[in-house]
């Protein structure tokens, strides 16, 4: 239904061009939910702005195609986008708490929303309201409240109630959650999983939380630098992800099942600067597995199981990478060769 | 139906809140309740008023009845040329009524177009708009007032056009600093993703947000208009066929009794200040029913 082929995004700032996204492809299912995960700054909002053509004015498609039930979205005018978001594709932004205007109820915004997108008449609205409030497990009477009488995780639900009050085709979920706290996700997180499979909608889910994806996601995507890095079944990933980045994410989060009271292994460095030419693989100078070929070239996205794919130059070796990244050693002395190379040779 | 029920139930809803409010906000109540006498003095102020604002008053003997004290006949007083104060003060509410509301609503009418056009736009047109407000704000309003009123000639109008021509600046100031911040919530840049157009935004989505302030500023601006004719009146710049409060001071000072018939200085300066304070505490508690945040759960 969603096709994604080859999409760049590049931000022109003050200091040069930044390549926030670089050749990103994925396709999305009818009633799928994917989720892309990544640390802060790696492309993940970007990517889901650029499908609803919501990109900041300093930020543009450089290239590929975002193909939606077939059609080219990137090219197509102001306002055919206007007709498709909210309709067809729907957004729950990352501030979705804030966005709700203060002087008007809950219930008349969704109302206006459905209004303006669709032909039907108030009652019919009205009605849509209603149901998709008791979809979020909100009760008719909220839809006549203001946003400050709602608590936090009434907003966010109010506004999920909005994403789908059009039934639309995929909803993108940028951080849908994670300004509330861990009892609250859940349950909202329980939600939306539950109405996805119901209406058979699709779900792009964003998240820097790779846990949340275990949980409700089908599909995963994990992204380092504006690339993907992995792709692959949820269940598969989370059995055995092949790419070392993602080993390294694995580590960095507590499993319950497997409480031994060490200390959680963390990846040491930072992110790479997208503002500069990366040569080689994106993840190259935080691995410990990195070589010259690495360094030199990118590594393409290879299939390595069935619906499993990694961007790896040594996915052969991962047997012996799993073994390797679990030992705390590993890491800690990429942590060196990184504080070695910042410090200049005397 | 449903829906048409839900929303009678709103629109009385928004009534019953400021009704709830005014039996626990006593001031507001006893504002309202002001400043509804005022307005039907104002209204039926001909019928009320029992003499004439010029007419003469003589006593049995023929003689001018002068700087009598209030008596049940003449409830102010008289003053030096006989005239009876109680219909003057009477009358002089009117006036300051229609300076008040007419020269508030045209300046928060101007002011807030413009704060908000200022506020949404930015850019040049923020830049042209608020530097003619500041030329506005090096005007002293006295002075331009007694030069508006050699150039044209003195009149209620003319006073009403000078403090809306000078207080509009304030409004738009005020305006535009909220509506900066407005512009930018998500809600929005929601909206113009959505493709409502700049007059939609402006009158849907962000008049809404300041009308709270702009209520407020009205009220300031009804007190502020009827203060600056009183004042403009009592340095005799007002309107001499027109009697207002301001003018019976003046006549009062000019005539040197000031000193001597408290009759004659109390009845307008005090209300003056009642009006000015009724109008005050029903603005307080508008403010409380216009925005939802203020409401009291």
């Amino acid at each position: 239904m969603l096709e994604v082929q080859n999409l760049s995004i590049e931000y022109t700032t003050e200091d040069g061009v930044l390549k926030a996204v670089d050749d990103v492809s994925f396709n999305l299912q009818r009633g799928e939910s994917l989720g892309i995960v990544g640390e802060s700054g790696c492309g993940k909002t970007t990517v889901a702005k650029a499908l609803l053509r919501l990109l900041p004015e300093n930020g543009a498609i450089s290239g590929g195609r975002v193909l939606f039930h077939g059609e080219n979205l990137v090219g197509k005018s102001p306002d055919h986008m206007r007709r498709i978001r909210h309709s067809k594709i729907a957004l729950v932004s990352q501030s979705a708490m804030n966005s709700l205007n203060p002087v008007y109820t809950v219930g008349h915004q969704i109302r206006e929303g459905i209004l303006a997108h669709s032909n039907i008449g108030r009652h019919a609205a009205h009605a849509r309201c209603v149901e998709v409030f008791g979809m979020v497990g909100l009760e008719e009477k909220r839809l006549s409240s203001y946003p400050h009488q709602l608590s936090g995780g009434m907003k966010q639900r109010a506004i999920i109630a909005m994403a789908l009050s059009l039934e639309p085709d995929i909803i993108v979920a940028d951080e849908p959650t994670t300004a509330l706290d861990v009892v609250v996700q859940g349950r909202i997180l329980q939600r939306i999983r539950a109405i996805q499979r119901q209406i058979s909608t699709s779900m792009i889910f964003i998240t820097h939380d790779i846990s949340v994806v275990s949980e409700i996601c089908e599909r995963i995507i994990v992204m380092y630098g504006g690339k993907i890095m992995e792709q692959a079944d949820s269940a598969s990933f989370f059995r055995a992800p092949y790419h070392p980045y993602s080993l390294g994410l694995q580590n960095a989060f507590p499993s319950i099942t497997d409480i031994t009271g060490e200390e959680l292994v963390s990846i040491p460095g930072t992110p790479p600067n997208l503002m500069q030419e990366q040569p080689g693989c994106r993840f190259q100078e935080r691995c410990p597995f990195a070589t010259s070929q690495c360094r030199s070239r990118t590594p393409p996205l290879v299939k390595v199981k069935s619906n499993h794919h990694a961007a790896c130059w040594y996915t052969d070796q991962v047997n012996d990478f799993r073994t390797r990244a679990r030992n705390r050693d590993t890491w800690e002395a990429v942590r060196t060769r990184i504080e070695q190379q910042e410090t200049p040779q005397q | 139906m449903k829906i048409r029920s839900r929303r009678s139930v709103n629109r009385q809803s928004l009534f019953y809140i400021f009704w709830s409010n005014l039996k626990r906000d006593r001031l507001a109540l006893f504002g309202v309740i002001l400043l509804l006498c005022f307005i039907f003095i104002g209204v039926f102020a001909e019928s009320l008023a029992p003499h004439g604002p010029r007419e003469r008053h003589y006593d049995a003997e023929g003689s001018i009845r002068r700087l009598e004290q209030p008596s049940w006949q003449y409830p102010f007083g008289t003053t030096d040329v006989g005239r009876d104060i109680f219909s003057q003060v009477i009358l002089g509410t009117r006036t300051a009524l229609t300076v008040g509301f007419l020269a508030a609503v045209l300046v928060t009418l101007v002011g807030s177009v413009v704060g908000i056009i200022a506020g949404y736009f930015g850019g040049w047109i923020d830049t042209v708009l608020m530097r003619i407000v500041d030329f506005f704000y090096a005007i002293p309003f006295i002075p331009f007032v007694i030069v508006l009123s050699a150039i044209l000639q003195p009149s209620m109008w003319n006073i009403i056009l000078a403090v809306s021509l000078l207080s509009w600046r304030t409004v738009a100031r005020i305006v535009r600093s909220q509506v900066l911040s407005i512009a930018q919530r998500p809600y929005i840049k929601a909206a113009r993703v959505a493709g409502a157009g700049h007059v939609r935004i402006m009158a849907r989505y962000i008049l809404p947000n300041v009308i709270p302030l702009v209520l407020l500023e009205m009220a300031f601006m009804v007190n502020w208009a009827i203060m600056a004719e009183a004042s403009v009146a009592f340095l005799g710049f007002g309107d001499p066929r027109v009697t207002s409060w301001g003018q019976i001071l003046h006549i009062n000072f000019v005539s040197g009794y000031s000193r001597l018939a408290w009759w004659w200085t109390a009845p307008p300066g005090l209300a003056i200040v009642l009006l000015l304070l009724s109008i005050f505490f029903v603005a307080r508690s508008l403010e409380a029913v216009v925005d939802p945040r203020l409401r009291k759960r």
